[in-house]
């Protein structure tokens, strides 16, 4: 038991330790510029798990979350590991389309390239910001217009049912006539995609709030806003945050798509950028970053959803 | 809002109520009668319970009389008004607790006071002082979901009484409930209503809680729901629940039922007898 407790805890360093031995002694297919970043990158995993084991000395609750995340870090390491065999070492994935991690990683290691990446994150965020925003309040709050009355359900649910299925996307010509400016056009594009999956689900959230508690509601002496705002809406917060969900990752997609196409900034663009001067490596660095960046906004959202509705038994896990 | 003392506080005539039919319940054409022609008054200030078979009619009339259905036919008037929609003056305890999931226990108890202007409420004071007499101060704070089924009920009892209802209508409050904490129920519902001088009209299946509670036990026959006779207890009820008077009654109500106990079962003590 001690003995697998103790493997456990030193897999990731021995990950790292057998990552770096790869990346230092295994002669490169085709010799490139060295980057120190990769390397660096390794000790500073190393490092930081060694500091985490030194925390879960004196911590229980760090101690069990070590041991769960032990394999995955490992893993992580000899999957990175595996990627640089099948690149720069045996030449088994085809250059330059397929940078090995120590490549991709150099691009961090460049203050222009560090510069271009954090600007078009914040680009890409602001886009998304403005576009997610709009697009999501707009849909929540006809989400709720549709949901609750009868005649706006009416009126409403055939153009739902006819524009909602159109990928948002295919506005673009229309958008890019409406408004002046490209990110004008974007910001409608995204918020139209998130628009839709928003007013749908808010709307069916609340259009199923149970019966019995709007009687009990308006016993209670509620009136019509109030039970709007304080029975109806809590109780379409579950399907209310399905709907983000779905909005974000809409947002997601359609953000890249407008960034690819007319954009001259953001992730997307830098991605596209990349790709015209063959420079693939830049290309698995943005998408690294890009990784990191949405799941972050995800993990977040999930994180609000838990906190929300912590009153619903069996949430989700992410 | 009461009108005189001796005015009734709730009063129906003649009410009847035909429920359309639905898929899967086997009708005759018209449909469900499930109320046929019901005359009712209750006094203010009086304590009047409903009894009869499951299915007769008894939460129909209650939801009737607080405005939440409406009757095919008949006339209905809570303080001398008509009801047309849903009156705030009437308290309502349903058949399910029906607690707000998301609402913690006081909160769920606040709902009202908040609906009805917040901290201004001169009743908000009660919230925790109910919560205490319902005996779930140590649940105050505790989702619906953490509450057994008798304790979401006492929930929602508090929850209708911080209001101060001048009318209440409770529908099995304390069906969920085990022996001695219905007992201890009842006795906090009789204190409150009657220091609030509150008009209440109890469904409940449990005789001996009528029989407890009330200053009148109307039963129903089965349905189409109609009140088939009335039983006045009177001030001068010892509400001891073996008095003599107390287990007569109770044959009585049961015989109305056709649950009387036949002559070989009479020896046998016939406490235990509930519909
Ligand atoms: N919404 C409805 N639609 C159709 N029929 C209904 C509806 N509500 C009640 N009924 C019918 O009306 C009759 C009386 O129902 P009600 O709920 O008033 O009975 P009850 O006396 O309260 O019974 P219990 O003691 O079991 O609670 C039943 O036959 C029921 O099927
Ligand atoms: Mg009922």
């Amino acid at each position: 038991m001690r003995v697998k407790t103790a493997i456990t805890a030193a897999a990731p360093l021995l990950a790292a330790g057998g990552a770096f031995a790869v990346h230092r002694y295994w002669p490169d297919k085709t010799p490139l510029s060295a980057s120190p970043v990769f390397p660096r990158l390794l000790g500073a995993v190393a490092a930081a798990w060694l500091a985490y084991l030194a925390a879960a000395w004196y911590s229980a609750r760090l101690r069990q979350r070590a041991g769960e995340i032990a394999p995955l870090w490992a893993a992580a390491l000899v999957s990175v590991s595996v990627w640089q065999v099948l690149t720069g070492k045996t030449g088994a994935l085809p250059m330059p389309f397929f940078p090995g991690p120590d490549r991709v990683f150099s691009v961090f290691g460049a203050p222009s390239e560090i510069k271009m990446l954090v600007e078009g994150t914040l680009h890409s965020l602001r886009l998304l910001a403005v576009g997610f925003g709009c697009g999501s309040i707009a849909g929540f709050l006809l989400g709720v217009w549709i949901g609750w009355s009868k005649q706006a359900h009416y009126w409403g649910m055939p153009v739902l049912k006819f524009f909602g299925p159109v990928p948002a996307t295919a506005w673009i010509p229309l958008a890019l006539v409406l408004f002046p400016t490209t990110f004008g056009a974007s910001t409608f594009i995204i918020g139209l995609a998130s628009l839709f999956p928003m007013i749908v689900l808010t709307a069916s959230g609340i259009a199923s709030v149970r019966h019995s508690h709007l009687e009990v509601a308006r016993t209670l002496g509620a009136n019509q806003r109030q039970l709007i705002c304080h029975v109806a809406i809590p109780s379409a917060l579950p399907s209310i945050f399905v709907g983000l969900f779905m909005a974000l990752s809409a947002s997601f997609l359609t953000l890249i798509v407008a960034e690819m196409i007319g954009v001259k900034a953001g992730l997307g663009f830098y991605i596209t950028w990349a790709q015209n001067f063959a420079e693939y490596y830049k290309v698995f660095a943005a998408l690294l970053v890009m990784g990191v960046f949405f799941s972050g906004l995800m993990s977040a959202l999930f994180a609000v959803r838990t906190r929300v509705l912590r009153w619903q038994q069996g949430v989700i896990k992410w | 809002m009461v009108a005189s003392p001796s005015a009734p506080a709730v009063s129906a005539e003649q009410v009847r109520k035909i429920f359309p039919p639905t898929d899967g319940i086997v009708t005759d054409s018209a449909g469900t009668l499930a109320l046929n022609g019901v005359n009712l008054t209750v006094k203010a200030g009086e304590f009047v319970s409903l009894v009869g078979p499951s299915g007769c009619g008894k939460s129909t009339l209650l939801r009737i009389i607080a405005g939440l259905t409406e009757a095919t036919s008949g006339r209905v008037s809570v303080n001398g008004v008509n009801v047309s929609g849903v009156d705030t003056d009437i308290g309502f305890v349903f058949q399910d607790p029906n607690l707000f999931p998301w609402l913690t226990v006081r909160q769920n108890v606040a709902f009202g006071p908040n609906m009805r202007g917040g901290w201004r409420n001169p009743h908000a004071a009660d919230i925790d002082d109910l919560i205490q007499r319902v005996g779930l101060t140590a649940f105050a704070d505790a989702l619906p979901h953490h509450l057994s089924g008798g304790m979401a009920q006492r929930a929602a009892l508090a929850r209708a009484l911080v209001n101060r209802p001048p009318v209440l209508l409770l529908d099995e409050p304390l069906g969920a409930l085990d022996a001695f904490t219905r007992m201890a129920m009842q006795d906090e519902l009789r204190n409150l209503t009657r220091r609030h001088n509150t008009t209440t009209l109890l469904v409940t299946h449990d005789i001996d809680e009528a029989l407890y509670l009330s200053d009148r036990v109307l039963i129903f026959s089965p349905r189409p729901g109609r009140i088939q006779e009335e039983m006045v207890i009177g001030s001068g009820f010892t509400r001891a629940r073996n008095a003599p008077g107390f287990v007569e009654r109770r044959l009585r109500i049961l015989e109305t039922l056709h649950f009387a106990p036949t002559q070989a079962d009479l020896p046998e003590s016939a406490d235990h007898w509930k519909i």
